[in-house]
């Protein structure tokens, strides 16, 4: 079977002969979006950046996943699909997810852990009679940069596509919630990947934050003490976050929910939670504060929140 | 009035592109019946029009086109209120649809062809090859009253998965990639026939074409309502045939040919082949 494989191939645009003289254009490779083949996209329109951020397993992937697949079944938060660079990316990360798969449950594959992260764009267009189109960067980061970023605020600040977000949603892994031995952990992540970000100022002003906690229907299903535990950590994460983030928000989604575990009529969220995050807000401007170029050796992923930064902003100084 | 004018069909192997083409050879040779668009002249090189209308004529399935079989016909037209003019239609093979979408490579000619085009018939097979999800299917056995398995680890066997590759991607999905490769190249406003062929295998569900598309491929009805401003569009269902090869042969053979051929656009129905060219066409 053929794999599409762009490692080696020639840019979108290009022409290259076959061995019979037929000339071909190479068009763009349809997988999830490198930060600099973001630029087909970022550099032609305004541009939302949705950043997940979440330890390992907490259901960064199923919430694009989920999404995707929230669309191929039609209009979706107020929008229909206009269309996506990104298409091929979108239908391998929910294959193990469907039918075709073969397999029996629903699973998602965990994204790579390597130095870049992936984006995955979306074009849409409100449903209203009079909508324009908006086009979404949703972003895919391993757990594991995030836990590094935990560890050194060194890590933390090679994270540079965060200064280009709109809105970060730092998930909650609601299944680990309601386990006894897991749930401590759980609660302490997300915090502290918020705390790593405010530390190693990642936040942009304007830039929306929101804690959500994945898997609701986990945390339904396990009933009373899990809600409960649900209760005290949103409380404790609001007095600690509250006089620096005055704009930080709570929500809760079940991005796939398992119709065997929650049997009643359930709001899922993701819905609601895609509207939000998609509602650009206007961003005011930074004031005195352009942030450093990164050294020369830094990858890509690296350089993306930066130079979108310096066009955006910095360029004002 | 337009003197020269290029349509293009766009569809993957097996959607009916070339049955199409044979069908509207039929009606358009034959002058017997009230169409959109008439023949006012034959072309100098009508020979694979005629040879695919006596395999279309004679109710056999009339053979695919290969990439090595690629040929551009010529109609000298009239009607709709264009006046007289020229129609190039190049039947292009459902392969090199299928490399654009799996090898990401569009060939220099094609871009050519799709630059001067003034309109666009994308063919669809009713048999859509969808994305459906385990949890969908669960549901399903769930309100059917089956055990359907929890999420969670899973019990396969290796032997039993499938990994994924390009080739098995829904139908919608390639679809949407092949009109987003082409507006890419395209600098004006398009208007696109989408034609759901083989209607008859569907039209007992009393959808309209527009609502089948809709409720069978929702991401591509989606992207052509949101890309209207650049792709005008509408939708028809055509059986250019009339019925099932080779169980319903016997049966299409005792017709009138003009009367094996259905068109449905909306609540239309007709035996009107030339509408959806004529709709592409009209001023």
């Amino acid at each position: 079977m053929a794999e599409v494989n762009d490692t080696d191939a020639a840019p979108p645009g290009t022409t290259t002969p076959t061995a019979e003289g037929t000339k071909f254009i190479e068009l763009f490779p349809g997988n999830a979006l490198s930060a600099s083949e973001t630029e087909a996209v970022t550099l032609c329109s305004p541009t939302q950046l949705l950043v997940f951020a979440g330890a390992e397993d907490s259901g960064k992937t199923t919430v694009l996943a989920s999404i995707y697949e929230r669309l191929n079944k039609g209009p979706f938060a107020g929008y229909r699909f206009a269309g996506s660079r990104s298409l091929l990316g979108f239908e391998q990360i929910c294959h193990l997810s469907r039918i075709a798969s073969g397999r029996q449950v629903p699973f998602t594959q965990r994204t790579v852990p390597t130095e870049e992260g992936v984006y995955y764009h979306l074009a849409l267009k409100g449903t209203g009679s009079r909508a324009r189109r908006r086009h979404v960067l949703l972003s895919a980061v391993s757990g594991e940069l995030f836990r590094q970023a935990r560890d050194f605020r060194d890590d933390c600040t090679r994270l540079t596509f965060l200064h280009r977000a709109n809105v970060i949603v730092i998930l909650i892994d609601g299944a680990r919630l309601t386990m006894l031995e897991k749930r401590t952990s759980a609660q302490a992540a997300p915090a502290s990947i918020l705390d790593s970000f405010l530390d190693a100022k990642m936040v942009p002003p304007g830039c929306r934050a929101e804690f959500v906690f994945s898997k609701l229907d986990c945390i339904v299903a396990a009933g009373k003490s899990a809600i409960e535990f649900q209760k005290k950590t949103r409380e404790m994460l609001e007095r600690r976050f509250r006089d620096r983030v005055p704009r930080l928000k709570f929500r809760e989604i079940a991005a796939r929910p398992d119709p065997m575990r929650v049997k009643e009529p359930f709001e899922d969220g993701l819905e609601h939670a895609f509207a939000a995050w998609t509602e650009p807000e206007a961003v005011s401007p930074i004031e005195g504060s352009v942030a450093a170029a990164p050294e020369g050796g830094m990858r890509e992923f690296s350089k993306f929140g930066w130079r979108y930064f310096r066009r955006t902003r910095g360029d004002q100084s | 009035m337009i003197a020269m004018a290029r349509v293009l069909f766009i569809g993957l192997p097996d959607t009916g592109k070339t049955t199409f083409l044979a069908a509207l050879w039929h009606v358009l040779e034959s002058q017997s019946s009230a169409t959109d668009l008439k023949l006012t002249a034959l072309s100098e090189d009508r020979s694979y029009l005629n040879r695919i209308v006596e395999v279309w004529r004679s109710c056999d399935t009339v053979p695919r086109t290969t990439l090595q079989s690629e040929r551009t016909v010529e109609l000298h037209l009239e009607g709709g209120g264009l006046g007289s003019f020229t129609l190039t239609v190049p039947d292009l093979s459902g392969e090199a649809f299928q490399q654009q979408v799996e090898q990401r490579r569009m060939s220099e000619s094609f871009a050519g062809l799709l630059q001067d085009a003034c309109g666009v018939v994308l063919f669809a097979s009713p048999d859509v090859k969808k994305g459906t999800q385990i949890a969908e299917q669960n549901q399903l056995i769930a309100a059917l009253g089956g055990a359907a398995e929890p999420n969670g680890d899973a019990g396969e066997s290796p032997g039993d998965l499938v990994s994924w590759s390009v080739e098995g991607l829904p139908t919608q999905v390639k679809l949407v990639e092949l009109l987003q490769f082409m507006l890419e190249r395209k600098d004006q406003k398009t208007r696109l026939a989408l034609v759901v062929s083989a209607w008859d295998l569907v039209e007992n569900l009393g959808l309209a074409p527009r609502e089948y598309m809709s409720r069978e491929m929702p991401l591509l009805s989606q992207f052509l309502i949101a890309n209207e401003d650049q792709l005008e569009h509408t939708v028809f269902g055509v059986s250019a045939q009339g019925g099932k090869l080779p169980s319903e042969r016997d049966q299409l053979l005792a017709l009138d040919p003009l009367e094996r051929i259905k068109v449905r656009q909306g609540d239309d129905q007709g035996h009107d082949i030339t509408k959806p060219l004529a709709w592409l066409l009209k001023v």
